[in-house]
């Protein structure tokens, strides 16, 4: 689910970087920084690293070491996350695929 | 969202720690509600009580809960007339710990309320969050 989610992103950033002439409405168009790609692949790497957390508290709390509490808090954390992540990847899809349906 | 979301994730959690605390206080008691002294000299179990503290999480600023400390109830100990316990003193009499059974009860009941409340926070919290994701769909 993570893989398709990155090459999602990375279909989406590739789609950003195809139009060089197109500008966006507004005029200056976002780079690097702040752009859209750039805020999702830091949600991208955010849900994989709570992933991650939510694996190794399990792990530890299979081994005895960390209590129910903590292991439902960080699995419900990172199912959350990694679903605004799936809900994200459908629009971003979604968006890329209107783009291409698009006759010129 | 999601960050804010975590943070009340966090919050609740600690709730649900210091009421697992508590909890574990209250079984304390309970099990040793008829822990008479060994000898005459000594002291039968004392009940506990938890007490909470309100503290602020340095990284997301969030205000959680956690145990203060454990103290030991100041209530006196009853008498019992028990002449063949080892710890009666001359008179035959054998100090029984403070603990209520009634009080325990309620402190238990309280307990696991307070953990339901903040099990409720969690799950309406998803909830919104939930909802709030249904938009982009």
């Amino acid at each position: 689910m993570i893989a398709d989610a990155l090459s999602a992103l990375s279909a989406y950033k590739k789609a950003d970087a195809l139009p060089s002439e197109i500008q966006p409405v507004g005029g200056a168009a976002p780079s690097g920084g702040n752009s859209f790609s750039s805020i999702l692949e830091q949600v991208a790497s955010d849900t994989v690293d709570q992933l991650k957390k939510a694996e190794d508290i399990s792990r530890q709390g299979v081994q005895g070491k960390a209590s129910p509490v903590e292991i439902a808090t960080a699995v419900a954390g990172a199912e959350t996350t990694l679903q605004m992540l799936t809900v994200l990847r459908e629009k971003v899809l979604q968006a890329y695929q209107e783009v291409s349906r698009m006759s010129v | 969202m999601a960050n804010e979301f975590n943070s009340l994730l966090d919050i609740s959690a600690s709730g649900l720690t210091a009421q697992t605390r508590r909890m574990r206080t209250i079984a304390e008691n309970i099990a040793n509600a008829n822990t008479t002294p060994a000898s005459p000299k000594e002291k039968p179990y004392q009940r506990q009580v938890v007490t909470f503290k309100s503290v602020i999480d340095q990284v997301d600023g969030a205000n959680k809960v956690h145990v203060r400390g454990i103290v030991r109830d100041k209530t006196p100990f009853g008498k019992h007339f028990d002449p063949g316990n080892p710890g009666a003193d001359k008179l035959g009499y054998v100090q029984t710990p403070n603990v209520n059974g009634l009080v325990e009860t309620m402190d238990m009941r309280e307990a696991q309320r307070s953990y339901e409340a903040n099990l409720t926070v969690i799950d309406a919290s998803r909830t919104m969050l939930m909802r709030t994701m249904d938009l982009l769909k």
